[in-house]
C-alpha cells in the first residue's frame, strides 16, 4: 500500500516511514543501549522521587482536573490571557498555521534588523520549522540547549523530549566538535560541555532576539512560566533585547494557583527532580529604563490543527500533555526504537496520538499501531492522559480513512464474527484451519514461504515462532473420551 | 480579511460549543507540605539544596556574613564581584571590603567577574529553591552570568513551601506578578552528553546561600 508521504502542517514529518525507520533503528546496538541507559535512568530516578511523595495519585487527580477545565473552556481562558497579557505590556500574536507562526517571527526579526537570535528548547518551533525559515531569510538561529545545540551542529533533530541528543555517544560529539568547531578530537563531558558555554555566552550578548517556549501560561494573571536546567533560557530572554515566546494554544492555566501542582508533577515526571533548577515567569517586560530585561516581550499563540482535537471527545484530552517525556521512557516500543524512528517532532506514545491528529491519520498512518496497548504510559501519565485509548481511537480513524485497507481486513473480520457466533460454523473452521495453521507454523519449505508471504503472518512472525496447533483439538478430545 | 488571532480564537470557540464546562478545579494543590517549625524548615532547606548541589550555611548576623563572605572570597581568590540593588548584599560585602559593581548595569564587566550576590526574597524548605522577584531586587543578570552565585537569605524569608513564596509572588508588583519571578534550585547543570551530570553549563557552577540570623 502506498502512502502518502508529507503533510504541510508539521516540519521533518516522515511518520509514514515509521515501519522501515524502527526496523532500521533495531539493528542499531549502540543506540539501542544508550536508549535502555537513558530510558531506564529517567525511569528509575522518577520512581525514587516519587516515592517521597505519598500524594502523587491526587496530585495527578488535581493536574487532571485542572487541564478538564482550562480545555473545556480554552475559549475563556485565551481571551483572558490575552487580556491579561496586554495590560501588562506584552504583545499578544497568533498564527492559525505554521506559514503564519514563521511569519509572525520573520516580521518580528526584520523590524529588529536581527541577524543573531537565539532559541531555549521549544518543540513548538520544530513543529513549524522555524529554524529553516529564518535560515531561509539569512538570518542565524542559534539553539542554545546544550542538546538541541548539538543536534543543531550535526544537522540532525532530536531523539528524545527531554535529552534530545540521547542518540549520540560522547565520543561521536567530541569529533563532532572537532569536524565543526576545530576543538580536540578526545574532550570530555566537562570539557564538552565548557567549550560549548564559552561559544554561547558570545551568542547570547550579541543576539537581537530570544526565543522561548513556555510551559504553561496563566489566564488570570498574563503570565507564562518556562521551566530548565541549564541556564541557557534565562539568558536567551534575559540579554537580548526582545523576547518572544512561542506556544500552542493549548498551554493554558485557568489560575496562578494552578502552577503548583504542576511544578510538583512535571519535574518529577520528566527527569526525576523534586525541581528543575530553574524556573522564570515573566510577566510582561521591564516597567522602567533602569530596570533589567528585554524592552519587549512576545507571545505567539499557534493552532496548527489544535482548535480541531478539541472538538473530539475522546482525543480533547491530548492536549493536557504537559511533555513531561514520562510515557516516552517507560514505552516498550521507544525504548527499542528511539526517537527519529516516529518520523515526527513528537515521538513516543504521546507522539503517536498527537501527530496523526496534528497532521491528518493519513499521513501518519503506522503511528497509531506503533503500540502494544500496554498501558505504561497512561500509568505513568502525570495528567493521566488515557494514551491507549486514545491509539483505538485514532486506529478506527485511520480504518475509517484509508478504503483500500479496509475491505480485506472487513472481511476478515467479518468471517471471524460468524464463526465465532456459530458452534456449527466454529467446529468447521477450526477443522479446515488447523491443517492450514500447521503447515504455516511447520519448520517446512511451506511453512517458510507461508510465514514469509502470506499477509498477516509476515509481521506477527518476523521477530517470533508461529506457535503450532496441535493436530487434535481439545472439543475433539473431550468429545472421545465422553464417548 | 479575518486576523489569525478572530480566525484561532473562533475556532476554539466553535470546537467547544457543544462541550460542557469541566467543574472547576481551583483550591490549593495537594501534597503541600504541613507547618514546619523554624529549624525544620531550615533543615529541610539545607538538605534538599545541598541534595542538588547547592551549599547552604548559617550564620547569626550580617557581621558574620559579612566574615564568612570574605573567607569564601579568600578561598575562591575572587576579585571582581558583581552586587544586586538589596541593601543587604551592600552591608554584607561592604562588611568585607569587597568594593562590589551593579552587576544589573555593565554587562562586559559581569560576564568577566567572579561572583555575583544577590539576596532572595524567599528560601523553599520543601524543594530548597530560592525564590527572587524583580520587583524587590535587581537580581536577573547579577545570579545568572557569573559562575559563582552567592544568596543572602535572612532566616525569616526561608518559608514551609512552593504555595507560600508563589502566592506572595502573585501580588508582589503592584498587586500583579512582577515582570520576572525567578526560582533558583541549584546550580546550573546539564545531563546532556551521555547523562553525565556536569555543572555550570550556562549559568553558575556553584551555589551559596548563606542564612543569616540562624543560631550557629
Ligand atoms: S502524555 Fe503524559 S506522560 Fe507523555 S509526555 Fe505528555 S504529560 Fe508526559
Amino acid at each position: 500500500m502506498k502512502l502518502p508521504e508529507t503533510a504541510s502542517n508539521m516540519a521533518h514529518l516522515n511518520a509514514n516511514a515509521f515501519g522501515a525507520a524502527a526496523r532500521a533503528a533495531l539493528e542499531d546496538q549502540p543506540l539501542r543501549s544508550a536508549l535502555a541507559k537513558a530510558t531506564d535512568t529517567f525511569a528509575d530516578r522518577r520512581g525514587r522521587v516519587l516515592d517521597e511523595m505519598p500524594a502523587w495519585e491526587e496530585l495527578r487527580t488535581h493536574g487532571n482536573a485542572i487541564k478538564a477545565e482550562a480545555l473545556s473552556r480554552l475559549d475563556h481562558h485565551l481571551a483572558h490571557f490575552v487580556r491579561e497579557a496586554e495590560a501588562r505590556g506584552t504583545k499578544v500574536h497568533f498564527a492559525r498555521n505554521r506559514a503564519e507562526a514563521c511569519q509572525v517571527v520573520e516580521g518580528l526579526a526584520d523590524r529588529l534588523g536581527a541577524r543573531t537570535i537565539v532559541k531555549s528548547k521549544s518543540m513548538v518551533t520544530e513543529e513549524i520549522g522555524l529554524n529553516a525559515a529564518l535560515e531561509a531569510r539569512g538570518l542565524e538561529p542559534v539553539e542554545t540547549d546544550l542538546g538541541e545545540w548539538i543536534v543543531q551542529l550535526a544537522g540532525e533533530t532530536p531523539s528524545h523530549i527531554i535529552v534530545p541528543a540521547i542518540h549520540k555517544s560522547k565520543d561521536e560529539i567530541a569529533r563532532l566538535f572537532q569536524e565543526k568547531l576545530g576543538t580536540d578530537g578526545d574532550l570530555d563531558a566537562e570539557e564538552l560541555t565548557a567549550v560549548a558555554r564559552k561559544i554561547l555566552r558570545g551568542t547570547y550578548l550579541e543576539a537581537e532576539l530570544g526565543i522561548s517556549g513556555v510551559n504553561f501560561a496563566i489566564a488570570e494573571t498574563g503570565s507564562f512560566l518556562v521551566l530548565e536546567n541549564e541556564g541557557n533560557a534565562r539568558l536567551s530572554t534575559s540579554l537580548p533585547r526582545v523576547h518572544l515566546a512561542v506556544m500552542g494554544l493549548e498551554k493554558l492555566l485557568p489560575r496562578w494557583q494552578d502552577l503548583e501542582t504542576f511544578l510538583r508533577l512535571l519535574p518529577r515526571s520528566g527527569t526525576g527532580q523534586h525541581l528543575t533548577s530553574y524556573q522564570s515567569i515573566f510577566t510582561g517586560p521591564k516597567q522602567s529604563p533602569e530596570d533589567e530585561g528585554p524592552d519587549e516581550v512576545h507571545v505567539l499563540i499557534l493552532d496548527n490543527g489544535r482548535s480541531a482535537v478539541l472538538e473530539d471527545d475522546v482525543a480533547r484530552e491530548t492536549l493536557a500533555c504537559i511533555r513531561c517525556g514520562a510515557c516516552l521512557n517507560v514505552c516498550p516500543v521507544y525504548r527499542q526504537v528511539g526517537g527519529h524512528a516516529y518520523g515526527s517532532v513528537y515521538p513516543g506514545p504521546i507522539g503517536a496520538i498527537v501527530t496523526p491528529q496534528l497532521v491528518g491519520t493519513e499521513s501518519a498512518v503506522p503511528l497509531p499501531s506503533a503500540s502494544s496497548l500496554c498501558g505504561a504510559c497512561r500509568d505513568v501519565c502525570p495528567v493521566k492522559i488515557d494514551i491507549p485509548r486514545i491509539l483505538l481511537h485514532l486506529r478506527g480513524k485511520v480504518v475509517e480513512r484509508m478504503p483500500t485497507r479496509a475491505p480485506l481486513e472487513r472481511l476478515g473480520f467479518r468471517m471471524w464474527s460468524l464463526a465465532a457466533r456459530s458452534p456449527r460454523a466454529w467446529r468447521i473452521a477450526t477443522r479446515v484451519g488447523r491443517p492450514l495453521a500447521r503447515l504455516a507454523a511447520s519448520p517446512s519449505g511451506v511453512g517458510r514461504l507461508a510465514r514469509r508471504l502470506v499477509p498477516p503472518l509476515q509481521g506477527w512472525t518476523h521477530g517470533r515462532a508461529l506457535p503450532r496447533a496441535a493436530k487434535v483439538s481439545f472439543r475433539e478430545r473431550y468429545a472421545r473420551r465422553e464417548a | 480579511m479575518t486576523s489569525a488571532r478572530e480566525a484561532v480564537l473562533g475556532a476554539v470557540r466553535r470546537a467547544l460549543d457543544k462541550v460542557p464546562a469541566a467543574p472547576t478545579a481551583a483550591g490549593p494543590s495537594p501534597a503541600r507540605p504541613d507547618d514546619w517549625t523554624a529549624a525544620e524548615r531550615v533543615e529541610r532547606f539545607r538538605a534538599k539544596l545541598e541534595g542538588v548541589g547547592g551549599v547552604v550555611h548559617e550564620v547569626a548576623d550580617a557581621a558574620a556574613a559579612a566574615t564568612l563572605l570574605g573567607e569564601l572570597r579568600d578561598a575562591g581568590g575572587w576579585s571582581e564581584v558583581a552586587i544586586s540593588d538589596e541593601p543587604l548584599v551592600a552591608e554584607v560585602t561592604g562588611g568585607c571590603g569587597i568594593e562590589g559593581f551593579d552587576g544589573g548595569s555593565d554587562r562586559t564587566r559581569l560576564e568577566a567577574c567572579d561572583v555575583g550576590v544577590t539576596t532572595a526574597q524567599f528560601a523553599v524548605a520543601e524543594t530548597g529553591t530560592l525564590v527572587l522577584l524583580s520587583s524587590a531586587e535587581r537580581h536577573r543578570l547579577t545570579s545568572l552570568l557569573p559562575p559563582v552565585h552567592v544568596a543572602l537569605v535572612p532566616l525569616e524569608r526561608v518559608v514551609t513551601g512552593l504555595g507560600d513564596a508563589l502566592g506572595h509572588a502573585r501580588t508582589a508588583g503592584d498587586g500583579s506578578p512582577p515582570p520576572l519571578v525567578t526560582l533558583i534550585t541549584g546550580p546550573s547543570r546539564t545531563g546532556d552528553i551521555e547523562l553525565q551530570m556536569v555543572m555550570g553549563v550556562h549559568g553558575p557552577r556553584d551555589l551559596h546561600v548563606i542564612l543569616i540570623g540562624a543560631a550557629s
